[in-house]
């Protein structure tokens, strides 16, 4: 019973490690050069996300899967003693999918505009669109923006996570896309302070 | 059976059945998901993680069932063997067909998606695009050069007149919308089919790639497709200025397709699309298609094993339940009874069982009621041998002892208690003085005599005894010969006192006949001495004298014994008092002793020494003193005449208390060192007239038993094994 209990706590930790790790080293989204400033009731943001995707899913997008890209934004007030306060967050999700017979890349969604579709002749160009930062405005609560004042309290922070949403895959793909490394593509949460 | 609750959970049917349920439902829906099921698209993946769990909880379940199966078998729990077997039967059954099942719908799922897949249809999809992309470059192409010519156009007018040019020209050439740029990709004018964009009221916008590609010179045609399933044809060129240095314009030319060149383009892509997918997915969908396939299977092996356990143990229990009432009713527990469940045939059986165990119950109270009444009979019969005076012996027909009473024991002057089942014959051999008792037994068995009766007479350590024997074959029951019983009497004493009376009767006779003429014959013979002395000579008169004398004396003797045989005939006058029995015993040895002197006495009883060894503090008895001392007076005469032959003639007398049947006595115990009774004597020694001395009455044992009877006392005599005659007297002590 002993032997038992200390394999299945061994057997967790390592579990818990390796996936840490998987999740550090294989996150093949990064984000680049994050930044934020809160201006006009809306925070701006700043910084590209690197979308680079296995060969793995390049195959998959290629042969006309396609692929949904959670965009996820937090704000937090920032708290000396205490875990800071999430005050505001937004969720974007934008498809990428190859159109074969115009030999191109539509991307639909792009920041607030969840209905735009725009059209790449590489992958590249499309990825660098789709992770572009620069410009993005999210209009904050209406509550919260009166309140709001970067000089006050200790500051602000923002958090910043993309991932390849595995949910959005057919069906057939999921427990391929779960079980291996090469669909897991996620940033991890990125926070940064946000600048007075 | 420890029926916790959380067991009754694991184990219970209703809880695996729910499971199975679930389970089965998830795997539909998962099933219907893995083929792009609308329905259940999104919840695929809870599905796949629900039933994997369900799997692992139902297999937990299972091995939880088996690990108490096996532990039961070990422990050999009743009805566990043939639980288990009939659970691996009935797992093979499911299990074998399910497995086959599994590997040929394996392959039949493999071939099947295989099937979908073909190289004409792939190529005829590949064609199908090329032929498609041929048609709209074909239209691309045509734009191009449209925009080319619409470009030199434009190089002459300037910005302000741009906009009546693109009207115009957008009319010629039937366009959808034209869109002049200034290098930095901001709108100088646009002219649209429908008017500005109604949504952003901008034009379609190229993508930053397309301007700086045109920015650098080069043309940009490209179909596009936009919402609502449309294409349109996207050509960007550049419009130089006429004058050097100029800044850099640029031209967009859009073109919705005909709606059926678009209808047909987009479902060629689609179908396209669809179709690489779909290779794309072959493998996944396999392994979809597998893992589901082999989640049902093991589903519906682990249902089929869990349902075979729930029917082993539901087919099992009422067979074990009989083989536990059977085991019951072997270790005599005969009031077992069975719970009757349901109406088939196991139901009829433990019916029959309960009826069964009943009618056992029953019988068994019945042989106990009667076993009880044969102990009470056996008891009481026992009591009634126990207490009779007659002994009782009986006999099996194989003359093996099997009944006896303790009279019989008395009487024979045996220990039987050690004989039980022993064979007659050996107690002959033990006891050679019953041979005569034994013999007339054997004699009546051999002649198969129903009932006999007879008189022996057995001579043994207590002397000669006249026994009285009643036999008769035991009556014959179920053809079973049952033996024989012998109840017999010891006579010996009626018959003693029959002749004692008998004695008696003549003693009296004797001496009322004898004694009356006695007295005129010693008259007679005084007178005729008195009348004839005178008339005889000397020699006449001294004969004469002697003569008579000797009548005289002989009468006299005559008379004394008369006298003896008178007393002892005669009725007892007993004059009864408290009498001390050691004042006594010391009178009549001091008498002895005093009476030394006595020429006669002193002839009598001269060497006689008597040692006296009286118990102190004895209680009374009630007697007559005098006849009591006549007794001893005669013990005493007896004892000298005996010891006459003896050079140091001694004579012990004793008394002590004593128990005899639970009454108490004093014992008075004369003894001698002379040689004994002799053997043939001993038997009638207290009779009249048997003596073994020359002188005597024969009278002087006789009249001691008489007295001591009278006080209702016991005389016995024996040879003491150092040798020398005994006499007991046993006297009631007065109460």
């Amino acid at each position: 019973m002993k032997i038992n209990k200390l394999f299945l706590a061994v057997l967790f930790s390592v579990v818990v490690f390796n996936l840490n790790i998987l999740d550090t080293v294989l996150a093949d989204f990064t984000v680049i050069k994050p930044g934020a400033v809160l201006v006009n009731k809306s925070m701006e943001l700043s910084g590209q996300l690197r979308l680079d995707l296995s060969a793995k899913v390049e195959e998959a997008l290629d042969k006309g899967i396609p692929l949904a890209i959670e965009v996820e934004y937090r704000l937090f007030r920032i708290r000396k003693f205490i875990w800071d306060a999430q005050i505001a967050d937004w969720s974007f999700t934008h498809s990428i999918q190859y159109h074969a017979l115009s030999r191109q890349y539509l991307v639909r969604g792009h920041g607030l505009d969840a209905s735009s579709v725009e059209s790449f002749t590489t992958l590249q160009e499309a990825l660098i669109f789709m992770g572009t930062l620069d410009g993005l405005v999210l209009p904050l609560p209406e509550q919260l923006a009166e309140t709001i004042d970067p000089k006050n309290n200790h500051g602000y922070r923002a958090q910043v996570r993309a991932r390849l949403v595995i949910e959005s895959l057919p069906a057939p793909l999921r427990p391929v896309a779960y079980t291996s490394s090469d669909w897991r593509l996620n940033t991890g949460w990125v926070s940064w302070k946000i600048a007075d | 059976m420890e029926n916790s609750g959380l067991s009754r959970y694991a184990t219970g049917i209703i809880p695996i059945s729910v499971l199975s349920v679930l389970l089965l439902s998830a795997l539909l829906m998962m099933n219907a998901a893995t083929q792009n099921s609308e329905m259940f698209g999104h919840l695929y993946s809870t599905l796949l993680v629900i039933n994997v769990l369900g799997g692992v909880l139902l297999l937990s379940l299972i091995a939880l069932n088996l690990f108490r199966l096996v532990m039961q078998y070990h422990n050999r729990v009743m009805g566990s063997r043939l639980t288990l077997r009939l659970l691996a039967m009935l797992v093979s059954v499911a299990v074998v067909p399910v497995t086959i099942v599994f590997i040929f719908s394996l392959q039949a799922i493999n071939k099947g998606i295989d099937s979908w897949f073909d190289v004409e249809i792939e190529q005829a999809m590949d064609d199908a695009l090329v032929l498609g992309r041929t048609a709209f470059d074909t239209f691309k192409d045509d734009l191009l050069a449209k925009a080319k010519i619409m470009s030199n156009e434009l190089e002459g007018s300037s910005n302000t007149v741009a906009l009546t040019a693109l009207d115009l020209l957008r009319e010629q050439y039937k366009l959808t919308e034209l869109t002049l740029y200034s290098q930095e990709g901001r709108v100088i004018a646009s002219s649209s089919e429908a008017g500005p964009d109604i949504r952003s009221l901008l034009p379609s916008q190229p993508n930053k790639t397309i301007l700086s590609q045109v920015r650098q010179g080069l043309n940009y045609a490209n179909l596009d497709p936009v919402e609502g399933g449309e294409l349109q044809l996207r050509v960007v060129v550049p419009v130089y200025g006429h004058e050097v240095g100029s800044p850099l314009r640029m031209l967009q030319v859009l073109q919705q397709l005909p709606r059926r060149y678009s209808k047909l383009g987009e479902s060629v892509q689609s179908a396209f699309a669809e179709y690489e997918k779909l290779v794309y997915l072959r493998g996944p969908l396999k392994f979809g298609f597998t893992l589901s396939l082999s989640m049902v299977a093991l589903l519906t092996m682990l249902i089929a094993v869990s349902a075979a356990i729930y029917a082993a143990r539901r087919f099992v229990s009422p067979i074990r339940d009989l083989a536990e009432g059977t085991e019951a009713v072997a270790q005599g527990h005969y009031d077992k009874q069975l719970p009757e469940q349901g109406h088939d045939e196991f139901a009829i059986l433990v019916r029959s069982f309960n009826k069964m165990t009943r009618r056992i119950k029953q019988a068994q109270s019945d042989i106990n009621k009667s076993k009880t009444e044969a102990d009470v009979q056996r008891t009481y019969l026992e009591t009634v041998l126990a207490h009779l005076s007659s002994g009782v012996l009986s006999f099996d027909k194989e003359s093996r002892l099997q009944t006896y009473n303790r009279a019989a024991e008395q009487i024979l002057g045996i220990d039987l208690s050690g004989w039980p089942a022993s064979d007659i014959s050996e107690l002959i051999e033990k006891h050679p003085d019953l041979n005569e008792f034994i013999s007339s037994l054997e004699h009546a068995v051999t002649e198969k005599r129903e009932e006999w009766q007879q008189e022996i007479v057995i001579v043994g350590a207590t002397g000669r005894r006249t026994l009285m024997l009643r036999g008769a074959a035991m009556p014959v029951v179920r053809t079973k010969k049952s033996g024989y019983v012998v109840v017999f009497d010891d006579v010996t004493t009626l018959i003693r006192a029959q002749r004692d009376a008998a004695w008696g009767e003549v003693a009296r006779r004797m001496a009322h006949e004898i004694k009356n003429p006695l007295t005129p014959i010693q008259l007679s013979a005084e007178r005729m001495q008195h009348k004839f002395k005178k008339q005889l000579n000397e020699a006449g008169q001294t004969m004469l004298e002697r003569s008579t004398r000797t009548i005289i004396d002989q009468v006299e003797s005559l008379k004394t014994m008369v006298n003896a045989f008178s007393d002892y005939a005669q009725p007892a006058k007993l004059l009864l008092q408290a009498v001390q029995i050691n004042p006594l015993v010391q009178d009549i040895a001091e008498l002895y002793g005093a009476n030394q002197e006595d020429p006669e006495q002193v002839k009598d009883v001269r060497g006689l020494t008597i040692k006296l060894d009286l118990a102190k503090d004895l209680p009374e008895i009630e007697a007559d003193p005098e006849r009591l001392k006549q007794v001893l007076h005669n013990l005493v005469l007896n004892a000298v005449h005996a010891l006459t032959e003896v050079k140091k003639p001694v004579l012990y007398l004793s008394t002590s208390k004593i128990q005899n049947g639970g009454a108490d006595y004093i014992e008075l115990k004369a003894h001698d060192n002379g040689k004994g009774f002799p053997n043939d004597v001993l038997a009638h020694l207290f009779e009249p007239y048997v003596t073994s001395k020359e002188k005597g009455t024969g009278l002087g044992l006789a009249i001691v038993k008489k007295i001591v009877e009278e006080h209702n006392g016991i005389i016995s005599a024996d040879n003491q094994q150092q040798g020398g005659a005994c006499v007991y007297i046993q006297l009631p002590v007065k109460r």
